[in-house]
């Protein structure tokens, strides 16, 4: 597929690279010739000088054959005027990056009168996902599957936890068949388990569990599940923004701690039932003032990803708070995992992962689309979930043994017209079932793919 | 620097350079020379020699600006060292340096020769040293680009690119490497088929079309007779003379002509330079010649036409000897010697686009002199 990304910057380049791995022709154009010769030397790309929003350099960069335009540059206005023309000239799908809080109030209007397929808003994503961390405090991570109503958590096991030592086959009998583990990390090496995969403790695991039982399981599990009343958030742009929105939705006190006082004043106005504190959160006077050790959450989402490390390993030394810790840049993902910061979220990462399942959809024509896609653990693992359609009629009403899937391929879950099934080598997928993948297996767009 | 990486795109090359040898010596054969088999033996040499080395693929397989040249140029020199072989082994070159210098001449499609009678070398011989310059033309690497997945999906690769191809910038022709590389080689076999038909149509045999056809599009200029072209009909003149020009043009013309992109390809000033030298020279040759009353006598029109083209790509094929023509005419012929071809093609010399950038930037600061506080854009050289 021929795709233009408009916007040379941290998420354009991000996007590039994950769509380049999924074998797509990516053409990127941006105003700085530096940073597009940077671009063009790390990846087999193509690069155009000129503003996005002229439609000449569209021409050029070849609009007319494209099949989708994706506009990331850092104005909104400049992205969607982008996507209009481009819409207008050459009527190809587009996505815009809309991130000003005031326009994305009215995102609905301007998506329908603009004609964007799609509008990202990498603040609002991390916002919601830090969210879902702070529902389940004792998760590493949260992806939902909403279609199949149920989620997936990653957990570390810790040495007094019920799960150490065990295989996988007696964590199934000890948990009735409520929980799934699809994944288990130990020391860099990614695992997808079978029954006789052992689990130690140290490991990292990923679950899935139906979003009615996570209470019971996590209770099983000896797991951490006090409701957080209270979160204390470093940084006041707009994720925080998003962030306490939703966070006062549902009754939780915030404190946002901004250093500069012209935002302050900015968030004191649209936020006023939040407590909004003018200071320094990197100083360490301050963070004890506002209480920082009897905190129940921290939430590191200053601009600056070195502070906002910092600020966590910080967090994590003086107080027992579940600490979030937001980081933009992706290029040292494993070294932040080395870390062991907990809760790390990559606003970048779900973005492109939201765009690379639109893309995938796009260019399968038999509509068993992936319906959510996440890229797991530096994009080594996906989790995808499909609705099974008539049209994959080649993988249905067989046992899933006799199916021959392929090798390190998972299905962890099917829903049957509401009914959660966690899925043995006796079930059969069912047309209408809404089922959910783990694979370490790449480039699966399509419910068909998972046979060999 | 990852030596294991240079020497896996070495080890491919050698197995390209294999599977290229069994053309000779199937030419070989056909024609019934034992010396064909000494190419079979040699690729089944190189193709055992390549695999070992391509069989351990490295883990590391970063690759950058640095490696690229090392690989480009080891990548040559193994090429050259392996393809002198069969000239050794057989003893139709008697000595393995007098091969090497063949070898090395063909696939930098220089076209200097230590022979001094073409003509008593065998078929197959004759075939490879021609085929030497074809391959060199458009570069083994670019071949390798588009039929190998190399480094996937990174642009590492524009490294080895960028290391062989001539002229001052290079740019992809699509997004994708693999692509571009595919188009550049279609395009060059595309022009090379529609040269060697009409070749055969001016009444060569195919032997000789194809052989001249090699040393017209790498632009090297080995040909099969010692009297390089003198003997062949006006029609095969005439279609050198154009497919010489034609092959010292930027490719990127063809493919903009190709998808259509008319306006783009009119506004190439690189080609357009280029034309207006060449007809620029050959007009003024040929009104010298006629006023040294040489012309109708020992040189005729299209002599002017062939030598200029087959100068200026540094193809080095030639009619008439014209080292006999008067000062000025050879002055032109060193001069455009020297500003060569366009860039992005398989002409040689100093290029034209890099004369271009020069005289931009001489003619700026000309103006800039006439007025000094007019604005210049930083970019306005290219």
């Amino acid at each position: 597929m021929n795709i233009i990304v408009v916007g040379c910057g941290k998420v354009g380049l991000t996007l590039a690279r994950q769509l380049r791995r999924e074998d797509h022709a990516i053409t990127i154009i941006d105003v700085d010739k530096d940073r597009l010769e940077a671009a063009v030397g790390a990846m087999d790309i193509q690069g155009v000088l000129g503003n996005g929003t002229s439609h000449r350099v569209l021409v050029e960069a070849g609009v007319e054959q494209a099949d989708l335009l994706i506009a990331v540059t850092d104005h909104d206005e400049q992205n969607m005027l982008a996507c209009l023309i481009a819409k207008k000239a050459a009527g190809c799908q587009v996505i815009a990056r809309v991130r000003n809080p005031s326009y994305y109030e009215d995102i609905d209007f301007i998506k329908g009168e603009l004609g964007l397929s799609m509008v990202i808003n990498p603040e609002w994503a991390a916002a919601q996902d830090i969210y879902r961390l702070l529902q389940i405090p004792s998760a590493l991570d949260v992806d939902t599957f909403d279609r199949s109503q149920v989620n997936m958590l990653r957990f570390q096991i810790q040495p007094e936890s019920p799960l150490d030592g065990k295989n996988m086959m007696a964590v199934n009998s000890m948990l009735g068949g409520r929980m799934l583990v699809c994944i288990r990390e130990r020391e860099g090496q990614i695992v997808i388990p079978r029954g006789s995969t052992e689990l130690r403790a140290g490991d990292k695991i990923s679950v899935i569990i139906p979003r009615v039982e996570i209470a019971a399981v996590l209770h099983r599990l000896k797991l951490r599940q006090v409701p957080i009343h209270s979160v204390m958030v470093a940084g006041g742009g707009s994720t925080t923004e998003y962030l306490t929105g939703l966070l006062q939705r549902s009754g939780v006190q915030v404190k946002i701690l901004e250093s500069n006082m012209d935002r302050c004043q900015v968030l004191a106005e649209r936020l006023p039932k939040a407590q909004v504190i003018h200071g320094d959160s990197t100083d360490r006077q301050i963070l004890q003032e506002e209480g920082l050790p009897n905190a129940e959450a921290f939430v590191c989402a200053t601009g600056i990803d070195e502070e906002n490390i910092m600020l966590a390993l910080y967090a994590a030394r003086v107080s027992g708070a579940k600490v979030i810790t937001k980081i933009s840049r992706i290029d040292f993902e494993e070294v932040v995992e080395d870390l062991n910061l907990g809760s790390v979220v990559y606003p970048k990462n779900i973005t492109a992962e939201n765009i690379v399942r639109f893309v995938r959809a796009l260019g399968n024509a038999s509509g068993n689309n992936v319906e959510t896609l996440y890229q797991l653990l530096d994009g080594r693992v996906e989790a995808m979930e499909f609705v099974v359609q008539p049209s994959a009629a080649a993988v249905t009403g067989i046992k899933l043994q006799e199916l021959g899937l392929k090798k390190d391929l998972l299905v962890c879950c099917i829903n049957r017209r509401g009914k959660i099934i966690t899925p043995t080598g006796q079930d059969t997928l069912e047309i209408g079932d809404i089922v959910v993948i783990v694979t370490t297996a790449k480039g699966i767009r399509d419910l068909g793919d998972i046979v060999r | 620097m990852n030596l294991s990486m240079i020497a896996y795109i070495v080890g491919c090359v050698l197995e390209i350079e294999a599977a290229l040898m069994l053309l000779p010596a199937g030419i070989g054969l056909l024609h019934g020379e034992q010396t064909g088999w000494a190419f079979l033996a040699v690729a089944v040499g190189a193709a055992l020699v390549g695999l070992i080395v391509v069989l351990r693929r490295p883990k590391n397989t970063s690759f950058f600006a640095r490696e690229g040249l090392v690989a480009t140029a080891l990548s040559w020199l193994v090429m050259s060292a392996v393809g002198a072989i069969p000239f050794r082994i057989t003893g139709q070159i008697p000595h393995y340096l007098d091969a090497l210098f063949e070898m090395v001449s063909g696939f930098t499609t220089t076209g200097a020769s230590i022979l001094l009678d073409v003509e008593k070398l065998d078929k197959c011989m004759l075939f490879w040293r021609s085929f030497s310059h074809w391959i060199g033309g458009m570069g083994v690497l670019v071949f390798m680009l588009a039929i190998l997945p190399l480094a996937g999906s990174s642009g590492q690769n524009l490294y080895l690119m960028r290391a062989e191809s001539p002229g001052p910038t290079v740019d992809k022709l699509s997004p994708k490497m693999r692509s571009s590389a595919a188009w550049l080689y279609g395009i060059y076999l595309g022009l090379s088929l529609l040269d060697f038909t009409l070749l055969m149509i001016g009444g060569m045999t195919a032997f000789d079309a194809a052989c001249l056809t090699f040393g017209t599009a790498g632009t090297g200029g080995f040909g099969t007779l010692g009297s390089s072209f003198a003997s062949y009909s006006m029609m095969c003149k005439v279609v050198t003379t154009v497919f010489m020009l034609l092959f010292g043009m930027n490719f990127n013309l063809y493919y903009l002509l190709i998808v259509r992109r008319f306006r783009d390809a009119l506004k190439m000033s690189e080609i357009r330079w280029y034309l207006l030298v060449f007809f620029f020279a050959s007009g003024t040759i040929l009104l010298n010649l006629r006023g040294a009353g040489i012309l109708g006598r020992d040189a005729r029109p299209i002599d002017a036409f062939f030598s200029v083209s087959s100068i200026m790509t540094t193809t080095g094929y030639a009619t008439v000897d014209f080292d006999r023509w008067p000062t000025y005419s050879r002055m032109i012929l060193v001069a455009i010697m020297f500003s060569g071809a366009c860039a992005g093609s398989t002409g040689g010399g100093i290029k034209i686009s890099r004369f271009m950038i020069y005289f931009k930037a001489v003619s700026k600061e000309l103006r800039r002199m006439a007025d000094p506080p007019a604005a210049a854009s930083r970019s306005a050289v290219l």
